[in-house]
C-alpha cells in the first residue's frame, strides 16, 4: 500500500470515530473547531481551541472576571437539542474527574466541586450560540452555586466577588460541563462541553516593612525581601503613588465601618474607568496609619486591591526589596504603596501606605561646580588647546610606532 | 648609585652560586621563557580621584566618605622586544574602572535625603612596559622588576536617581581629563613553586608563565591640554595577577 493510500484509509478511520462521537442522537454537540468557543467584547485573544487551563491569558484573571461585558461564546449544534427544555452549565474544580453532568454522582457540602454557572432555558438556546461571562463562572464557584440556585447572577454582585479573593492563589483549573434535560430531573444527552480552562484572581501577598526615602523628585521605596516561594506566578513588582494628574480617585465608598476614621473620599472625576473599591470590610480596614505628611483622599489603603485605574507609578518585573519612583513634583506630600503582580496580570493586595515629601537635593555634580569645578559637558566636550590634544594623540601615535618598529627589528633578527 | 651597579653583578653571581648545582641552561634560563609575545593582567586597587585639586572646598568626602574604592582593570600588552641578559619591552593598553556612590543632601539643609549620587570612572591608557627579567631568566630568583609609563585619559560620568547629573543651565556631569600613566613595581614568578604545573599550564593552556605583581600606579589625570577639566587622577598601589603567553 503506498502512502497516499494509507493516509487515505487514516483520515476515513478518523473520520468514522468523529463522526460516532459528534453525531449520536442523544448527544448534545459543541462546536470545538472554526472560531468557537470564543471570547468577545474583549481584546484579549484565546490561544487556542479548547481552551488551554495550562496557558497563562486564556483563562479567566481578575481583570477578565470585572469586566461584566466580556463574553464566552459557545456553538452547538441545533439538531442535537431537539426534545431538551433547558440546559444546565457546570464548572468543576479541580482534575475534571468528578462527572458533574450526573446529577447522582455530584459531590456537595464541603466536597462540592461542581458549580453551576447558569441554567438555560429553551428561549435561550434556540440561536445556536450560547453566551456565558467570566464573572458567572467566579461568581458560581465562590457562590457555591448548585441546582437549588438557578437565578443568575447579578453582575454587581458578581463584582464583589471578584475582589473577595485575596488569597494569592495560584490558577485553578476548571472544566465546563453541560447537562441537557427534558424536564426538571430527566437527563437526555450526555453532553459534556469538554472545555477545559482556569481562573486566578488573586495576586500575590503584599510586601511587607515598607519604607519610605525621598529625593529630588523621586521616591526610594524600600521593602523587606519578598519570598515568593508562595506564589509561583509571581510576576514583579508595583509602586502605587497618589497624587497623580491621571487618576481622579476613584468611587471610594464613604459608609466605611473600620475601627478609625477615614477620609471620605468625593470622587470628583469623570474617569469611565473609576472601579468601586470595598470600603466596608471590619477586617482589614485601618490595619496601620500612613506615617509622614500625607496628600488628602488616598484612594487605595493597606489590604485592598489598588483602584481600577490608577497606572502604578513605578514597575520592577522581578524580585527586588526597592522600587524607585521619579518624574515627581517636589515638595509635594505623595502615598506609596507597593503591590505584587502575577503571571496572569493580577495585582496583589497593597502594602502599608507611607507618605512622604520629594525635596530638591544638590548631587555631587551640582556641589562640584558649587566649589568652582569647571569640568563636564559631556564626554565629547573639548575644554583645552588644541596643541595638547594633539600632544596627547602624538604620544599615543609614537607609543604605536615604536612598537611596530620594534615588532620589524625583532622579525628582522629572527629571520621570520 | 655606585652601590647599585656593584650590587647586581653581585646579586647576579650570588644567585648563580647559590643555584650552582653544575647545571647547565640553555640560553633562555630555565625560568623563563624570551619568546613569550602577549602578557595579560588583571589589575586590583584603592583608587580615589583627586576631585579636589582646584576647588574652593573639598567636596569629595562629604559625598562619598573616606573609604577608598576599588578600581578593577586589565592591561594586555604586546612584547615584541627582547634584550638579552636584560629584558623586554611591551606595548600595550590599560582600562580600569571605578565608581563611588554617596548620598545627595537636600539643598534645604535637612536631613533624611534618601537620593543616591556617583561618580564612575573608566579609565585607559597606552602604555610601554619595560620588564627587567634577567633575573627570573637567569637566575633562580623568582623577580621581575618592571616600569611603565604612558599616556592616558579618564571618561567619568557623575549620575543621580534620575540620569547623568545636570545643572540648571544644562551643562552634563560627564566628561573626559588627558594625562600621563606611570607606574613601577615587582613580579614574582608563581612558576617558581610547582614548575611542573606551570609547564603543563603552558602545554595545555599556552599560558607560559604566571606572576603575581604589585606595582605603585600613578594616574596623573589633570588634563593635559585641556583647560577646564574634573581632575581625577590618583597615586596609589595595585596589586594583580600577569600572565604570559
Amino acid at each position: 500500500m503506498n502512502l497516499l493510500a494509507r493516509l487515505a484509509s487514516t483520515f476515513a478511520f478518523l473520520g468514522v470515530l468523529l463522526f460516532a462521537f459528534n453525531a449520536g442522537a442523544d448527544q448534545l454537540r459543541w462546536a470545538t473547531t472554526g472560531n468557537y468557543p470564543k471570547r468577545s467584547n474583549t481584546t484579549k485573544t484565546i490561544a487556542s481551541i479548547p481552551f488551554n487551563k495550562d496557558t497563562i491569558n486564556t483563562g479567566i484573571n481578575r481583570d477578565d472576571c470585572l469586566d461584566t461585558a466580556q463574553e464566552w461564546q459557545l456553538f452547538y449544534d441545533p439538531a442535537s437539542v431537539v426534545g431538551v427544555a433547558y440546559i444546565d452549565i457546570y464548572a468543576q474544580t479541580g482534575d475534571g474527574t468528578t462527572n458533574c453532568e450526573d446529577i447522582a454522582s455530584r459531590p456537595g457540602g464541603t466536597a462540592q466541586t461542581c458549580y453551576l454557572i447558569r441554567r438555560l432555558t429553551k428561549a435561550e438556546f434556540t440561536s445556536t450560540v450560547v453566551v456565558i461571562h467570566p464573572y458567572q463562572i467566579i461568581a458560581a464557584v465562590f457562590g457555591h452555586q448548585d441546582a437549588s440556585n438557578t437565578t443568575l447572577v447579578n453582575p454587581t454582585t458578581a463584582q464583589t466577588q471578584c475582589l473577595a479573593d485575596k488569597s494569592g492563589n495560584t490558577p485553578v483549573a476548571i472544566t465546563l460541563w453541560s447537562t441537557p434535560f427534558t424536564d426538571s430531573t430527566t437527563v437526555v444527552a450526555n453532553g459534556s462541553l469538554g472545555l477545559q480552562t482556569s481562573y486566578d484572581i488573586s495576586g500575590p501577598g503584599a510586601p511587607t516593612g515598607l519604607t519610605l526615602g525621598a529625593g529630588n523628585t523621586i521616591i526610594n521605596a524600600h521593602f523587606d525581601s519578598f519570598s515568593s516561594t508562595a506564589y509561583p506566578d509571581f510576576k514583579g513588582m508595583r509602586a502605587y503613588c497618589w497624587p497623580r494628574s491621571d487618576f481622579d480617585g476613584g468611587t471610594v465608598s464613604t459608609t466605611d465601618t473600620g475601627t478609625s476614621a477615614d477620609t471620605a473620599v468625593t470622587d470628583s472625576g469623570t474617569s469611565s474607568t473609576d472601579t468601586a473599591v470595598d470600603d466596608t470590610s471590619t477586617t482589614t480596614d485601618e490595619t496601620s496609619t500612613p506615617t509622614g505628611t500625607c496628600p488628602a483622599n488616598i484612594p487605595f489603603k493597606e489590604g485592598e486591591y489598588p483602584p481600577g485605574g490608577l497606572v502604578p507609578c513605578a514597575e520592577r518585573g522581578q524580585l527586588s526589596t526597592e522600587v524607585t519612583l521619579d518624574g515627581l513634583t517636589n515638595n509635594q506630600p505623595y502615598a506609596v504603596a507597593i503591590a505584587t503582580w502575577d503571571n496572569w496580570g493580577n495585582s496583589g493586595v497593597l502594602s502599608a501606605v507611607q507618605c512622604i515629601t520629594p525635596k530638591q537635593t544638590v548631587d555631587f555634580y551640582d556641589a562640584y561646580k558649587g566649589a568652582g569645578g569647571k569640568g563636564g559637558g559631556g564626554y565629547c566636550a573639548f575644554n583645552g588647546s588644541n596643541t595638547g590634544m594633539y600632544g596627547l594623540g602624538l604620544s599615543a601615535l609614537g607609543l604605536a610606532l615604536a612598537g611596530r618598529i620594534a615588532r620589524r627589528r625583532n622579525t628582522t633578527r629572527n629571520g621570520r | 648609585m655606585k652601590r647599585l651597579v656593584l650590587a647586581v653583578p653581585l646579586l647576579l653571581t650570588a644567585s648563580n652560586a647559590f643555584a650552582g648545582d653544575g647545571i647547565a641552561r640553555d640560553e633562555a634560563g630555565p625560568n623563563r621563557d624570551p619568546d613569550s609575545k602577549w602578557a595579560f593582567e588583571l589589575r586590583f586597587g584603592a583608587y580615589r580621584p583627586q576631585v579636589d585639586n582646584g576647588l574652593t572646598r573639598p567636596i569629595y568626602e562629604s559625598y562619598f566618605g573616606t573609604q577608598k574604592r576599588f578600581m578593577i582593570g586589565m592591561q594586555v600588552d604586546y612584547e615584541p622586544i627582547h634584550i638579552r641578559h636584560v629584558g623586554s619591552l611591551g606595548f600595550g593598553g590599560i582600562w580600569g574602572y571605578t565608581r563611588a556612590t554617596g548620598t545627595a543632601p537636600f539643598a534645604d539643609g535637612t536631613a533624611g535625603s534618601d537620593e543616591q549620587t556617583r561618580l564612575s570612572q573608566w579609565n585607559l591608557a597606552a602604555v610601554a612596559t619595560a620588564r627587567i627579567d634577567v633575573l627570573a631568566r637567569e637566575t633562580w630568583i623568582p623577580l621581575v622588576p618592571y616600569g611603565k609609563v604612558g599616556v592616558a585619559t579618564s571618561f567619568w560620568s557623575s549620575t543621580n536617581q534620575r540620569g547623568v547629573s545636570q545643572t540648571p543651565d544644562g551643562q552634563v556631569g560627564q566628561g573626559h581629563t588627558n594625562g600621563f600613566f606611570y607606574a613601577f613595581g615587582g613580579m614574582f614568578l608563581l612558576d617558581f613553586f610547582d614548575r611542573q604545573a606551570a609547564k603543563t599550564f603552558s602545554v595545555e593552556q599556552g599560558v607560559k608563565h604566571t606572576y603575581f605583581f604589585a606595582e605603585y600606579t600613578v594616574w596623573d589625570l589633570r588634563g593635559i591640554g585641556q583647560t577646564s577639566v574634573m581632575q581625577v587622577g590618583d597615586s596609589t598601589w595595585t596589586l594583580g595577577l600577569a600572565f604570559e603567553m
